[in-house]
């Protein structure tokens, strides 16, 4: 099942016949049916589902978290299947920016140092990143919370720090699974706001999952709706 | 990745776990210590035992004694029988210890004397560098008008304990002076009194006489009568002389039955085993005074190797070749031989070699070198009990890192996934827990090396007290011996075994699925 098209834009992101199973402890989970579908640049999609209809599966796919059993993700014209171990990891640190539900930061370590850390793993010299980690934290509003801690931050606060981690290395396609789920309305639409205008800026292809119809609307120019490990019209 | 960013967030990740990390790097620090320790005091006690066996070169010095073993040939066939029923090897011992007490009963003197030829013969040995012939003979000094009985000694010029205690005048310059070296006592039996009359006597002349091969010294009268005179003078030695001769003579007048008489003069004209009795020989020399040594003293480092203890019995001493050649050439020496000489070999290495030669030449030896090597390989064993245990309290605390870094695996697991998901390769996150591994054993190593350098001054401290309670004498170097293979070795294999045992949960981290571990809480 093939579902939405990009229109007049290069192809970024393409996915055929993607299957994805896991073996529980009872019987065999089919996450993904036959996926397929094609993002274009800069498209904004949201992924709208239930929950459980594997939208974050897909997401976790496109970035290059995990493989599928079956199918093809291509993107930039790379085939993720095919990628190493190692390629996977370089795709993850140079090619997209990931943001979660609950942040995902690392408690010991401060907002500046959380923002530096794919840096890290790139091996950009000290300097630089520090530099580059305190200008992504200025940009999302965080300019005053360099050296606090997450749990001396607010949810809002946490949130725009793991943006501004996905965004540091200025990924070409940003992975957003549910970017607002913990936050409250006004928090929520200030991101919202801030995500638009920063895709917009730059031309970055967004992906985001969520199961709220309202997000959905606001964020995206397309919206993918899957059930059951399906797209549906 | 940076080396750097590697270290720090190793070294972050430790830190954030102080308790857990002082606990285990304690266990590396606990067998470093050790470890370090026991083979630090092995090499010290390894060191202080060569630097004693080689001081005064001992290592180097084979003492060889006359050959006193009689030849089978020589030994009646009938005393060789063993008999009754026994196994044959039995047989074969018993013939070993009758030829062995034979010769203790038989042989008074040597079947392979060291003759002036022998010790020719031991010259020419390959890689012997000197003879030192042991000469201790007694004879009569003559000083103006005073005369006493002393036992001289022959000394080579470099015996550096004479040359310590030498209180005027100096030692032999070389071991073929015409001089010799006098005890300050000798002197005061002989008058000789305050400093200034001992400076006075040096370059005088002492006549020295010697009287060889005196079967039955008048002195043993002495002893025989129960006298307290324990030295006499030349008159009182003549007339003693002049009683014994007269003795045999007297047997009649002795209360003996007819019977016991009989057997008396048949035990008294048992005729002497020696083929040809040597004459008694006669003989004196001037020689000038050079020194004067004073009494020792507990300080004086006077070991019974170097003929210590028969030195400090002597009150004559004469250079080792003057005395060589003034006894060599009397009838006594020419059969007899001297009783044993030194011989110095140019390496310790060469030892053995040259121990092999003498055995073949049928002479007695005996070398430190094997006590030496005993001492040395049971420095060895105990170094390595000791190390042993170290390694194994190495492995235990391998273990407990090993046990620690799995539970931080699974404690950090989200923080992995994070990492993951942000750009770090498998390899990242694997060697993250190795640096983790080896800088607890960097830090344990160090720590280690850094206390056994510590417990050196109270532990040499100790020692020394041990030894001034037990031996009298002060350590004379560190038993605590840092050479650079061990300060760099010990931390280096603390390093390589924590290392090793982070392999296990550096591969469990690396390998935790991002996903999962994103999920976990």
């Amino acid at each position: 099942m093939e579902t939405g098209r990009p229109d007049n834009r290069d192809l970024v992101v393409r996915v055929v016949d993607v299957v994805k199973s896991y073996q529980s402890a009872t019987a065999p989970v089919h996450a993904l049916r036959r996926v397929s579908t094609e993002i274009g640049q800069g498209e904004r999609i949201a992924l709208l589902g239930k929950s459980g209809s594997g939208k974050s599966t897909l997401l976790n796919l496109l970035g290059g978290l995990d493989r599928p059993t079956s199918g093809n993700i291509w993107v930039y014209g790379r085939d993720l299947a095919e990628m190493s171990g190692n390629e996977l990891a370089r795709y993850r640190l140079l090619s997209v920016g990931m943001i979660f539900q609950s942040y995902n930061l690392i408690p010991s370590r401060s907002a500046l140092e959380n923002v530096e850390l794919p840096m890290v793993f790139g091996g950009i010299p000290p300097r630089n990143r520090r530099q580059a980690a305190q200008h992504a934290l200025e940009a999302v509003g965080l300019g005053q919370r360099l050296h606090h801690h997450p749990n001396e931050l607010s949810g809002g606060e946490c949130q725009r720090v793991a943006i501004a981690r996905a965004l540091v290395n200025r990924p070409k396609i940003l992975l957003a699974d549910e970017p607002t789920g913990n936050l409250d309305t006004a928090t929520s639409s200030a991101i919202i706001a801030f995500l638009i205008s920063y895709l917009c800026e730059h031309g970055t292809t967004l992906i985001l999952v969520t199961h709220d119809e309202d997000v959905a609307g606001r964020c995206a120019d397309r919206i993918l709706r899957m059930q059951d490990g399906c797209l549906v019209m | 990745m940076r080396t750097a960013d590697l270290l720090r967030i190793a070294l972050t990740a430790l830190f954030q776990q102080k308790v857990r990390t002082i606990l285990t790097t304690a266990g590396v620090t606990i067998g470093s210590f050790i470890l370090m320790t026991s083979l630090s005091i092995g090499r010290g006690v390894e060191g202080v035992v060569f630097h004693e066996f080689t001081k005064h070169d001992q290592l180097r010095q084979i003492q060889v004694h006359s050959g006193y073993r009689a030849k089978e040939g020589s030994i009646p066939a009938e005393d060789l029988v063993i008999k009754g029923a026994m196994s044959d090897a039995k047989r074969e011992r018993i013939r070993q210890a009758v030829i062995r007490w034979w010769s203790r009963r038989n042989i008074h003197y040597p079947v392979v004397p060291l003759t002036k030829e022998r010790l020719d013969a031991l010259e020419k040995i390959n890689h012997v560098e000197k003879l030192l012939p042991f000469v201790y003979q007694g004879c009569r000094v003559y000083l103006a008008n005073k005369n006493w009985e002393v036992t001289s000694c022959a000394s080579p010029a470099n015996n550096t304990h004479l040359r310590n205690r030498l209180v005027a005048g100096k030692f032999f310059e070389s071991d073929a002076e015409e001089a010799v070296v006098v005890h300050e006592y000798l002197l005061y039996l002989l008058g000789i009194i305050s400093e200034e009359e001992v400076e006075g006597v040096l370059g005088k002349k002492l006549r020295l006489e010697f009287r060889m091969d005196r079967r039955r010294s008048p002195a043993l009268l002495v002893t025989l009568l129960n006298s307290g005179r324990t030295n006499l003078s030349a008159d009182e030695e003549k007339v003693l002389e002049k009683a014994m001769q007269q003795i045999p003579n007297t047997l009649d007048k002795l209360e003996l039955t007819s019977a016991e008489k009989a057997t008396l003069q048949r035990i008294l004209n048992e005729p002497a085993r020696e083929s040809k009795p040597i004459p008694e020989f006669a003989f004196g020399r001037e020689f000038t005074i050079k020194g004067v040594i004073r009494e020792y003293t507990d300080q004086d480092m006077v070991s019974a190797w170097d003929l210590g203890r028969i030195v400090r019995t002597a009150e004559v001493f004469l250079p080792v070749k003057t005395a060589e050649e003034l006894f060599a050439g009397t009838p006594h020496y020419r059969e007899h031989g001297f009783d044993s000489v030194t011989v110095v070999v140019d390496k310790e290495e060469n030892i053995a070699e040259v121990v092999r030669q003498i055995q073949g030449m049928g002479l007695q030896e005996y070398s430190l070198i094997k006590i030496y090597e005993q001492i040395q390989t049971n420095v060895v064993l105990l170094t390595f009990a000791t190390g042993f245990i170290a390694m194994i309290a190495l492995m235990v605390a391998a273990l407990g890192i090993t046990n620690t870094m799995v539970m931080g695996v699974l404690e950090r697991t989200k923080e992995i996934g994070v990492m993951k998901a942000v750009g770090a390769r498998d390899g990242h996150i694997q060697f993250i827990f190795l640096v983790e591994g080896g800088l607890i054993g960097a830090i344990g190593g160090g720590v280690g090396i850094f206390l056994s350098w510590l417990a050196a001054v109270p532990g040499d401290a100790f020692a020394d007290s041990l030894m001034v309670k037990q031996t009298g004498n002060h350590l004379e170097s560190s038993l605590f011996v840092f050479p650079l293979w061990l300060t760099l070795g010990v931390p280096l294999l603390a390093i390589l075994i924590t290392t090793l045992a982070a392999v296990y949960p550096a591969r469990r981290a690396a390998r935790v699925n991002p996903i999962e571990a994103l999920r976990h809480e």
